[in-house]
């Protein structure tokens, strides 16, 4: 098996050490960081992904997996430059504001960064103009909001209306995702996606800043 | 009958007079009813068939932070609900360091059976709520728990046993009132669709300390409860396997109610059902009376059915629907 076959196999197994010493080793052989991110950890990443999407794996073995693409990229990142780093894109994510739910948002923001896009993370209880702020200052993409109750399912309608209020509702592509939301829901409110799971979300997200480009 | 024999009844899977039920309300929501009809007894005189008092305890630290008797630290802030998020891990690691499991207060718990003794007219629930992988969590974090099921599974087995010996304990005491007729465990596995452990964890960590908690309970001769939000529907097997008495949410979102009756009715009595995710906030009145309706004729045949909304109401639905929930169960019940 080749170094970066066994790295994406370690990382789909959530072996964090073994996922550094790997990447550590494959720098040493000579190994662009680029191509181990790319052909190496990524993969792995897609497969448990996959598998998660399923219903082959759960939430434990993505969290591991997760961990252990974390410790292969911090490996990483003194070789990677500027050109090859260049991410798929830049998001921030955040649970909306009055809702602490944030397993799920966690979720998606791993496989976000799984699909090599760069990831600001906005934490929990996020205010619109915190969204809107950060979506500017920082050039993103996408925004990401998730919501976990009916009763905070309403303040996405508040972010697109404020992104909408700030001028800049054509610079970003809005996903909304959650227990409680539905296509129908992201549609009445004018989000421009909802997926069911963070597997999906991710491919979505691939999708919007193609289309986009 | 009294509403307490009236769910015995229920129970045992015969066909009941009325459908017993329980108004299950968040603070806020309560708040709400009470400012709306002025009536500050609202609650007591919505006349539910169960009563219930939760083990859970907290001391109030200000600033909007609460440490419950395991010594977490919630931070309630200003958000909706009842709880709020951790703020201080007390095991953040894989060890136990120099945390200490507390024991049960038995005084505090005293207090709460006299409570229940006291409506033992109705049918009385004592709830250990957090019993097992929440409270796991609350000491030790959701991620690192459920990492550690796979990396740390020793720690999480000891963790676990701790957890269960301090219930057990307090279900010795609970068990000592012959007026209490059940204990109700509270624990969220699901998600809107599959578990969020899945089932190989659960099967491995959970199962068979649910088992030791319920004989326990069963031991004393009283029922057992368990609440978990979201879908559980591969549990069920499980759920009768270990001598489940009463489930709790049952999410129409998420199951096919219909299925779950036919499939697991005989056996399992399904409390909740009236979903507070797409019928009570959203539905008008008529609608939510028509909803409820529907999802009673389903389950309460051959009795087996508690009516009462999937979740404690929270504060987005309108009073109305509060109070069309109540003529329904109080009203038009039978039909
Ligand atoms: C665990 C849990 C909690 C934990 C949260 C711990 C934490 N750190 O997050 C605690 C106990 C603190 C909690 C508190 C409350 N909760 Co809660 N909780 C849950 C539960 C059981 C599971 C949520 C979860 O973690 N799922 C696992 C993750 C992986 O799934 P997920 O979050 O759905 O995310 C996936 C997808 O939705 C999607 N996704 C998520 N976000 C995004 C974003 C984008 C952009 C996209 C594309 C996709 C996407 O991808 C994820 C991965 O595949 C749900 C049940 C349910 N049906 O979901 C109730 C649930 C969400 N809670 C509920 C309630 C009512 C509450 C409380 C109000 C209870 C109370 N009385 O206090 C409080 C509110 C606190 C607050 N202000 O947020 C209700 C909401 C009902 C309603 N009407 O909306 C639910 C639905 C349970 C029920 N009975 O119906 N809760």
């Amino acid at each position: 098996m080749s170094i970066l076959n066994e790295i994406s196999e370690l990382l789909q197994a959530g072996k964090r050490k073994q996922v550094a010493e790997l990447c550590t080793q494959a720098i040493e052989q000579g190994i662009p960081a680029a191509e181990i991110l790319n052909d190496g950890l990524m993969p792995g990443m897609d497969v448990i992904g996959e598998k998660f999407k399923e219903g082959e794996v759960f939430v434990p073995q993505v969290l591991i997996a997760a961990r252990a693409m974390k410790a292969g990229t911090e490996v990483l990142k003194p070789y990677l430059n500027d050109s090859e780093s260049t991410a798929k894109g830049k998001l921030c994510i955040g649970t909306v504001k009055g809702d602490l739910h944030d397993v799920g948002k966690n979720l998606v923001a791993m496989m976000m960064e799984g699909k090599g896009f760069e990831v600001i993370d906005l934490g929990v209880d996020v205010p619109p103009e915190v969204f809107v702020q950060t979506a500017r200052d920082e050039h993103c993409d996408i925004v990401c909001c998730s919501a976990l109750l009916t009763t905070t399912m309403p303040v996405m309608a508040d972010i697109v209306k404020a992104f909408e209020e700030a001028g800049i509702r054509q610079d970003v592509k809005i996903m909304v995702g959650g227990a409680p939301v539905t296509d129908e829901f992201a549609a009445k409110i004018g989000a421009d996606a909802y997926t069911p799971d963070a597997a999906s979300a991710a491919d979505k997200a691939i999708e919007l800043v193609s289309e986009a480009n | 009958m009294t509403k307490r024999e009236i769910v015995l009844q229920a129970l045992s899977h015969q066909e009941t007079p009325v459908i017993p039920y329980f108004l299950d309300l968040t603070d806020i929501e309560l708040k709400k009813m009470i400012d709306y009809t002025g009536d500050p007894l609202y609650f007591e005189h919505s006349d539910s068939y169960i009563a219930q008092e939760r083990n859970e305890s907290f001391t109030d630290l200000e600033g909007g932070k609460f440490m419950d008797m395991f010594g977490v630290i919630w931070d309630k802030g200003a958000q909706e609900g009842d709880f709020g998020i951790v703020n201080t891990y007390p095991i953040p690691e894989a060890d136990f360091g120099d945390y200490v499991f507390p024991e049960p207060d038995e005084k505090l718990i005293r207090e709460k059976c006299e409570r229940l003794v006291a409506q033992h007219d109705k049918f009385t629930m004592y709830t250990i709520g957090f019993s097992l992988y929440e409270r796991a969590w609350a000491l030790h974090s959701v991620e690192e728990s459920l990492m550690d099921f796979l990396v740390e599974p020793e720690f999480m087995h000891e963790l676990l046993d701790k957890i269960v010996e301090y219930n057990n304990k307090v279900v010795d005491i609970v068990c000592e009132y012959p007026e209490i007729d059940c204990i109700f465990f509270g624990d969220d596995w699901g998600q809107q669709k599959g578990l969020i452990m899945g089932y190989p964890i659960w099967e491995e960590f959970i199962k068979p300390r649910l088992k030791i908690m319920y004989d326990h309970v069963k031991s004393y001769g009283k029922f057992v409860a368990q609440h978990s939000c979201g879908d559980c529907s591969e549990l069920f097997p499980d759920f009768v396997e270990l001598g489940l008495d009463i489930y709790n949410t049952f999410q129409p979102e998420v199951y096919d109610i219909q299925y779950f009756k036919d499939t697991f009715g005989d056996k399992i009595t399904f409390f909740g059902g009236i979903s507070t995710q797409r019928c009570l906030p959203f539905m008008t009145p008529d609608e939510v009376k028509a909803e409820m309706h529907h999802v009673m004729d389903v389950l309460s045949k051959d009795g087996g059915y508690i009516l009462a909304p999937t979740h404690a109401m929270p504060a987005d639905i309108p009073p109305e629907n509060v109070i069309a929930f109540m003529e329904v169960a109080k009203n038009e019940n039978p039909r």
